[in-house]
């Protein structure tokens, strides 16, 4: 077995709102090999950015970590000091955000931004030329005219451009393991596609270790060895790509199948009935349970556990 | 929550139509939030304390004080200038009058808190109006009309024009108030039209004018409940503003006149008598202060309350 | 950029002059005489008709009007009742000295109230942060005149640091006039013992001027540092490694000062009201306590004259100020270009 790059062990965080602490993230388990590239499926508001956002330690102010371990190349990330944790940041992990307009400053040109990020990388030595490697890199991110983005402020920029600037500034220099967290649900359908290329081009050409995070099914499909179902901050499911798609065994992963959008199906797709659980009090034993078709007592008593029900295939829930 | 909630792509539930079980009304839910975000943080709670006191004192001032009749011309030449914290029958010393100090001091908070009842009740409503008006008919000569004359009354500071303009009249508290309002009213009419404004090409309004209601009903009752919040929070900040102004007019004699026990008054006769008999000027002044404190606080709580900023997280 | 601050200008333009309509119109319609109130009591009638004529408060208002405007952009800004002399000549002696105070004062609470807002906002609920929000709401709480009254008191009466009133000691020759203001001319001429001796005298008025508005922007930075501290270009940054102080100090700081920056012009446009009592504390010999003097004996001309002169000062601090915002926010400034 190849080395293990990430590991996440029992990891629990929540968020302090005006009703309490929520309980987000739930006894959440992951591995991530070297050169393995993960897919994460699962609705909105199921903790994935929360679990992203604890890999490298960027969570808002309130947010609570309780519990848990999250090993970068066997150091934990959650108890590293401030030295670690910039190394951690600069060398290890890139992340390409959600929505590229929020995570640009307004106020700053792109080059300021650029600069900044190379300088403190502290990868490129002090005597670079910091115009001729930032359009090095927006060039090896297909951004038309690299010089005017250099010279621009990002609202002057389109959101697709917008978007490759951030993978740029995430590629300022070489990582191990990549981090796209629904890099496209915020950009044009017509750019989307172009974008996810561009991922899946870098992802083919430096043999990262990658998390794609995506509600979309369709865009995991394509790039991803392994596939985690997330409901409710937990992971319920853990299957090969073409094993999850084939014979999806949980419920939810089931629902989810079936609700993808179908461009030559008729009609509305299933769905699943409800919506994500009150974090404040989630429901007991197996988090999907009041939602679920299958429901029976024991699901309400206790947590399923992760049983392997094939060759790389895990499902956490008491029918299997 | 970890995720917008505004996607509401993956949220499957929605597009078979199935609505979030709530244990509450969600007017019970919502003032119970707002609730929670005003008594979060304890200087709201004392803000709400000291309000209600002010506000208590202004009405039954004369019920609670000691020496009711040291309100007017009182004169008690013998006993004037007593030191304060000396006797119970005088807690707070008496002024060059030998007027109880304490007594003055709270019949002081009705000027006080009627100066800002009276303008803030003449300048909320024209304020609103004019700024539900002039946003609702964004970038049209209405909306210039209204909001570039109500330009022409905050094109100087608000004490500079109260202060000419009671200057010009008979000194005189209801004058006072009067050019107080006069020069307010722009600041409500700002801020309901900015909000106004921002909402009018929203959907809710949109939707509102193809089912063919009446523009007053827009205004009054779809654009209108969403902007209580600002305007609740800079009404009650502004109570305190209110008090500084008429205190200001008060102190350099435009406002009421001795011996009427105003606040400000109080404060500017008492300076003449510093350093030596201190604590007929320090007294009031601290009055004014306690209550536009209050009011600041309370202020600062409604605001939290109401605020959507980073509800989630 | 330009076309943006066009506007501004135009409209506080439009402002200013329908200010001076209003003003105008409203010292004409309240009852009584000015001319009455120009002359002694025993000036036989004839005279009293005569000098109306020639002032032609005879005619319609709007005519009156029209007089006065051609008078203002002729440097008359009419005869002042109070000092018995043109208030053009009073503006002259005393307008300086108020501007000198006002930017003195404008310093102290630009330069306090950024240092505390930003105290507060890198030490979020740490003692620091409780600290100055103690101060703020004193500061919000206090009126200006208060604060007068107790530094008068404290640090002059009683601790003698300072001294009680005035602009400069007794013995302290007043620089001869070159532009009007003090501290200018004294440098001008080399007097540097004028100079400080200037500056002790208004330290007190100005602190006074300062405070309350000092708060008010450093809770504005405050607030602004916590709103945009949630943003997601803020943890983006952190997320790519770079050091703590450039994510607070640079990317951080531009966006958290602006609202800030915004009231910052209301704070010193309060100071100029601030300004009529707190001269009149300290007997600074300034504008605003000639024309609280005047407005007390109700001299019209100087009222109209004070209202137009701060409505001037008011409109140019906003546009700078806008000025400043677009500066900060490239967003503003290529919106209008």
């Amino acid at each position: 077995m190849t080395k293990k790059v990430l590991e996440i062990k029992d990891l629990n965080v929540g968020y302090e709102t005006y009703r309490g602490v929520t309980d987000v993230i739930y006894d959440l388990n992951m591995e991530v090999h070297k050169k393995e590239k993960i897919g994460i499926i699962g609705e909105s508001g199921c903790g994935k950015t929360t679990t992203m956002k604890t890999i490298n330690r960027i969570l808002p102010n309130n947010a609570v970590i309780k519990d848990g371990e999250v090993n970068f190349n066997g150091n934990d990330v959650l108890k590293m000091k401030k030295k670690e944790l910039m190394k951690l940041r600069r060398k290890n992990v890139s992340m390409i955000p959600q929505d590229p307009t929020a995570s640009l400053n307004p106020l700053f040109k792109v080059k300021t931004q650029m600069k900044d990020i190379l300088k403190y990388s502290k990868e490129h030595g002090e005597d670079i030329d910091y115009k001729e490697k930032s359009i090095e890199l927006f060039e090896s991110v297909a951004l038309a005219d690299p010089e005017r983005v250099y010279e621009s402020y990002p609202f002057q920029l389109s959101g697709g451009m917008r978007q490759r600037v951030c993978i740029a500034m995430s590629l300022a220099t070489p990582k191990d393991l990549m981090i796209a967290d629904e890099p496209t649900s915020n950009l044009d359908v017509t750019i989307q596609n172009q974008v996810l290329d561009l991922i899946g081009k870098i992802l083919e050409e430096r043999d990262l270790s990658a998390i794609l995070v995506s509600q979309a099914l369709g865009t995991v499909k394509k790039f991803v060895d392994k596939i985690y179902v997330i409901y409710a901050g937990t992971v319920i499911e853990i299957a090969e790509t073409k094993q999850l798609f084939d014979n999806p065994i949980h419920p939810y992963t089931v629902g989810l199948l079936e609700a993808t959008p179908k461009l030559t199906g008729g009609g509305f797709s299933a769905g699943i009935a409800g919506q994500t659980p009150d974090y404040i009090d989630p429901p007991s034993g197996c988090r999907f349970q009041p939602r679920c078709p299958h429901y029976s007592n024991e699901c309400e008593n206790e947590k399923p556990k992760m049983i392997k029900v094939e060759k790389d295939h895990y499902v956490a829930c008491w029918r299997s | 929550m970890a995720e917008n909630s505004s996607q509401s792509k993956g949220n499957i539930g929605k597009i078979k139509g199935f609505i979030d079980e709530q244990k509450e009304s969600p007017l019970m839910d919502s003032l119970k939030r707002r609730w929670y975000r005003f008594s979060k943080n304890p200087l709201s709670k004392l803000g709400l304390a000291i309000a209600l006191i002010s506000i208590f004192l202004a009405i039954f001032g004369e019920y609670v004080v000691p020496h009711p009749a040291h309100a007017g011309a009182y004169r008690d030449y013998p006993n004037r200038f007593i030191e304060p914290f000396q006797s119970w029958t005088y807690p707070l010393g008496t002024d060059s009058y030998g007027r109880c100090v304490l007594t003055r001091t709270i019949l002081g908070f009705r000027y006080s808190i009627r100066m800002a009842v009276v303008v803030l009740s003449l300048v909320v409503p024209t304020g609103v109006v004019v700024g539900l008006v002039a946003g609702y008919h964004k970038d049209t000569w209405i909306d210039t009309l209204l909001m570039r004359t109500s330009d022409i009354f905050i094109a100087v500071p608000p004490l500079v024009l109260a202060l000419s303009i009671t200057a010009m009249l008979e000194p005189d508290p209801m004058y006072a108030m009067l050019a107080v309002s006069l020069m307010w009213w722009p600041w409500f009419a700002r801020i309901t039209y900015n909000n106004v404004s921002s909402l009018v090409n929203e959907e809710f309004v949109k939707s509102a004018e193809i089912m063919g209601d009446s523009k007053t009903h827009i205004m009054f009752f779809e654009l209108l409940p969403n902007c209580t919040g600002p305007i609740l929070t800079k009404l009650t900040l502004d109570v305190g503003w209110v008090i500084i102004i008429g205190a200001s007019l008060s102190f350099v004699g435009l406002g009421a006149q001795p011996p009427t026990p105003d606040l400000g008054t109080m404060v500017a006769e008492g300076s003449r008598l510093l350093p030596t008999w201190w604590w007929i000027s320090i007294f009031p002044a601290v009055a004014i202060s306690f209550i536009i404190l209050g009011f600041n606080l309370l202020g600062d709580g409604i605001q939290d309350a109401f605020e959507e900023v980073g509800a989630g997280s | 950029m330009k076309k943006y601050i066009g506007k501004r200008l135009f409209w506080a333009l439009v402002a200013l002059i329908g200010l001076s309509i209003f003003i105008f119109y409203f010292g004409r319609i309240i009852p009584g005489d000015p001319i009455r109130m120009m002359v002694s009591p025993q000036t036989p009638d004839h005279v009293v008709e005569e000098l109306r004529e020639s002032l032609a408060l005879d005619q319609p208002v709007y005519t009156q009007y029209f007089y006065w405007m051609r008078n203002v952009f002729q440097g008359d800004l009419g005869f002042s009742v109070y000092s018995r002399r043109s208030v053009t000549a009073d503006v002259q002696q005393y307008l300086p000295r108020s501007l000198e105070l006002i930017a003195y004062a404008a310093s102290v609470q630009i330069v306090g109230s950024f240092l505390l807002g930003i105290f507060a906002g890198s030490n979020i609920d740490k003692w620091q942060d409780h600290i100055t929000r103690l101060f703020s709401y004193i500061g919000v709480s206090v009126p200006a005149f208060v604060f007068a009254i107790i530094f008068q008191l404290v640090f002059s009466q009683n601790l003698g640091w300072f001294p009680t009133s005035g602009s400069l000691s007794e013995g302290v020759a007043t620089p001869s006039r070159v532009t009007g203001f003090i501290g200018l001319d004294a440098l001008f001429s080399g007097e540097f013992f004028t100079i400080g001796n200037y500056i002790w005298h208004a330290t007190l008025p100005a602190v006074a001027l300062a405070i309350p508005g000092m708060e008010q922007v450093a809770r504005m930075i405050r607030s602004g540092m916590i709103t945009i501290n949630q943003k997601d270009y803020i943890s983006m940054a952190r997320g790519y490694g770079l050091p703590e102080r450039t994510v607070r100090f640079k990317y951080l700081l531009r966006p958290s000062i602006i609202p800030g920056v915004t009231v910052l012009g209301m704070q010193i446009a309060m100071m100029l009201g601030n300004a009529f009592l707190v001269e009149l504390i300290f007997r600074w010999p300034g504008f605003s306590r000639f024309a609280i003097n005047a407005m007390l004996r109700s001299d019209l001309n100087t009222i109209v004259a004070t209202v137009m002169i701060v409505g001037i000062m008011f409109a140019i601090i906003n546009i700078v100020v806008d000025t400043l915002v677009a500066y900060i926010d490239p967003r503003i400034r290529y919106s209008g270009s």
